[in-house]
């Protein structure tokens, strides 16, 4: 029975006339880097201010370590170990660098001092700086090194990577990486950088219109999703219907493209069975099992 | 020891860690008792899961490349007789197959491609059976 | 270090009233030197009468629930906003935060209300004439728990209004009822407006103990319901 450190069901949330969530459900498992993924207003945002008790759910239970998250008395303990990065990155615009960093440390007994020297270093943030004068990419960077020095059991990151350059994106992942490697901290991340997500991530869940249409192990999602390619003898238009399972069919021609996303098996079979038929197998990177998921949707 | 990944290949990322090292061991920039990097090291420096790189190390040490020794990495191992005895084998069969194809009349650019889609064909084959056979 | 935060947050805020309330005071300082004409009121009393229960009033509306940003203000840069999410992301609970940020408000209102006493003291002689140190003690006193009513309004308009409107809006009320308190027959008791003017220890000579008590009854009352207002709104 694994762990969830995170745990949604049917969780609904409306603002006004929009229904941002209508139904979602999610698990995190615990120490997994987990890949939030969705286009803009899909609701991750929502999703994540939910768990982190800034908005109340209209239905539906959500629970982080086990509580639930409308719970009022454990909900300052359940926040001393999570680490949060806001979408705005925004903090105090009277406050310097070394201030916030000051004023964040004696919420946390766990803090790790050797974290924040190190992220003060790798990140190269100026200490006497006032934060309005950061850039973006050196808010994200600031917010990152509060959250994780903090020593937390739980990252919950809203587009930790936004606003950074390739070089500093990478100094980041490979920063998350590293944690993840060393300690059991489970990270729970939304992204538009697919390419990044599909590198680190273990487990992902893409969110569409407030509820999840793709989640689990990466490895395993890889594995349902497959491109077959079908080229027949001749163009013939088939009337075949196929079996449980396939995405989308695109026939060129000689040629049919067919993506998968679960079934392979049968679905080879299947098109195997057609006279005179190759059938060939090639992997779907992440990029293309969002976009067709999203679309299709 | 330094390694690389290509993102966009398509070929799974476990696949091409573990190419990388058998390449290494067959041209010897990787020797018997030499120690690979720990999981933590290749998964920073290639900024990738580190899950992705257990998978490698011990899909490595299932068949024989690798040996993890607990708490202190893991190690090239020497060759067993069977698996040279199984290498000479392949190579055998591989030095008929071309010998045939050739005097069919493949060039030896149709014949390199033919090998290497056949190759990916069955890897992705592969891939899906070890995801089934359930996580780590 | 929620105290430090929030002395960041208003220090600047403080020192434009401090300096207001010089401003008043050197104007009383320059009225003193100047002969009032024969059956003037003395100026003094103008002082005790408007000018600061006005400037208490203002005093109240700048700086009640400063730091407690709902909506983007006009003024204020977008980071004010975004970073309450940072703030109710940390380990302490809505209480706390009210609560500190009310108290170092509060704390700067009483600074300030002991500022403009020791000034007027120091500045006319006609005080110094009238009142005894005792009694501008217990002026100051008298202040200090009236303004606690406006202030906590104050502090439940912040929890709902942004900034500007936060302001104007106390300090309209705050006239409003003003003016309603003496077009209407009011109990002496309730009235905490007379407490600060005519009931107050320098012209009546007695602490206005119920307007005082009724003050702070009031001030808690509203500190609840602002307690209330952050507990259950979104962010």
């Amino acid at each position: 029975m694994t762990d969830f450190i995170i745990e949604t069901s049917q969780l609904c949330k409306s603002f006004k006339e929009k229904a941002a969530l209508r139904g979602l459900d999610l698990r995190v498992p615990a120490g997994s880097i987990f890949g939030f993924l969705g286009r803009n207003g899909a609701g991750k945002t929502t999703t994540i201010k939910t768990l982190m008790g800034l908005l109340r759910a209209d239905s539906g239970s959500a629970h982080v370590f086990g509580s639930p998250v409308t719970d009022a008395d454990r909900s300052i303990e359940v926040r001393r170990r999570i680490g949060f990065v806001t979408e705005d990155k925004e903090l105090y615009p009277y406050m310097t660098v070394e201030q916030i960093i000051c004023f964040t440390r004696p919420f946390f007994p766990k803090w790790r001092h050797d974290l924040e020297r190190r992220y003060l270093e790798i990140f190269e943030l100026p200490l006497k700086r006032k934060i309005p004068d950061l850039s973006k990419g050196m808010r994200s960077k600031l917010m990152l090194l509060l959250a994780i020095s903090r020593d937390a059991d739980l990252l919950i990151l809203d587009e930790p990577t936004d606003g950074l350059d390739p070089a500093a994106i990478e100094d980041v992942l490979r920063e998350l990486v590293a944690i993840a490697a060393t300690s059991g901290t489970t990270m729970f991340f939304s992204s538009h950088q697919l390419a990044e997500v599909d590198l680190i991530a273990d487990h992902i869940g893409i969110i569409d219109q407030g509820r999840m249409i793709v989640s689990g192990s990466l490895d395993d999602i890889k594995a349902r999703y497959q491109r077959l390619r079908v080229v027949l003898e001749k163009p013939v238009e088939l009337p075949v219907r196929w079996e449980d399972g396939v995405e989308s069919v695109r026939q060129e021609g000689r040629m049919i493209s067919l993506l998968t996303s679960r079934n392979v098996d049968a679905i080879v079979e299947q098109a195997q069975s057609i006279p005179g038929a190759v059938v060939e197998r090639y992997p779907v990177t992440l990029k293309e099992i969002f976009l067709e998921q999203v679309r299709s949707n | 020891m330094i390694f690389r990944v290509n993102q966009s290949s398509g070929i799974p990322l476990y696949l091409q860690l573990m190419e990388q090292v058998k390449h290494a061991v067959e041209t010897g920039a990787l020797r018997e008792g030499d120690q690979l990097p720990t999981i933590r090291k290749i998964a920073e420096d290639l900024v990738m899961n580190p899950n992705t790189v257990v998978r490698a190390y011990r899909e490595l040490e299932h068949e024989g490349i690798i040996e993890l020794k607990h708490g202190s990495g893991a190690f090239i191992k020497k060759p067993s007789e069977g698996r040279v005895r199984l290498i000479r084998k392949g190579q055998a069969v591989l030095e008929t197959a071309i010998e045939r194809l050739l005097s069919l009349g493949l060039s030896e650019e149709e014949l390199r491609r033919a090998f290497e889609h056949e190759l990916s064909q069955a890897n992705a084959k592969r891939a899906q059976g070890t995801a089934k056979e359930g996580k780590l | 270090m929620l105290w430090y935060k929030g002395w960041l947050e208003t220090r600047f805020r403080l020192l434009f009233i401090l300096g207001f309330t010089t401003f008043i005071l050197l104007l009383q300082y320059s009225v003193r030197t100047a002969t009032p004409p024969p059956g003037a009121r003395d100026p003094a009393f103008g002082l005790i009468l408007f000018s600061n229960p006005t400037l208490v009033l203002m005093l109240c509306a700048l700086l009640g629930g400063a730091g407690i940003v709902t909506q983007p203000s006009l003024q204020a840069t977008k980071g004010l906003h975004g970073s309450t999410l940072f703030t109710l992301s940390l380990p302490v609970s809505r209480l706390r935060l009210l609560a500190v940020r009310a108290g170092t408000g509060w704390l700067e209102v009483v600074v300030v209300i002991a500022a403009l006493c020791c000034g007027m003291w120091l500045v006319s002689p006609a005080f110094r004439a009238v009142a005894t140190p005792v009694e501008m003690l217990e002026y100051a006193g008298t202040l200090m728990a009236c303004a606690s009513a406006l202030y906590c309004f104050s502090v439940l308009l912040a929890t709902f209004l942004d900034d500007q409107w936060r302001a104007w809006g106390t300090m309209l009320s705050a006239a409003a009822l003003w003016w309603l308190s003496t077009h209407t027959p009011l109990p002496a008791s309730a009235n905490i407006f007379r407490a600060m003017r005519e009931g107050s220890p320098l012209l009546a000579h007695t602490m206005p103990w119920t307007a005082m008590a009724f003050s702070l009854g009031l001030a808690a009352i509203l500190f609840f319901a602002a307690l209330k207002v952050v507990q259950f709104r979104e962010y």
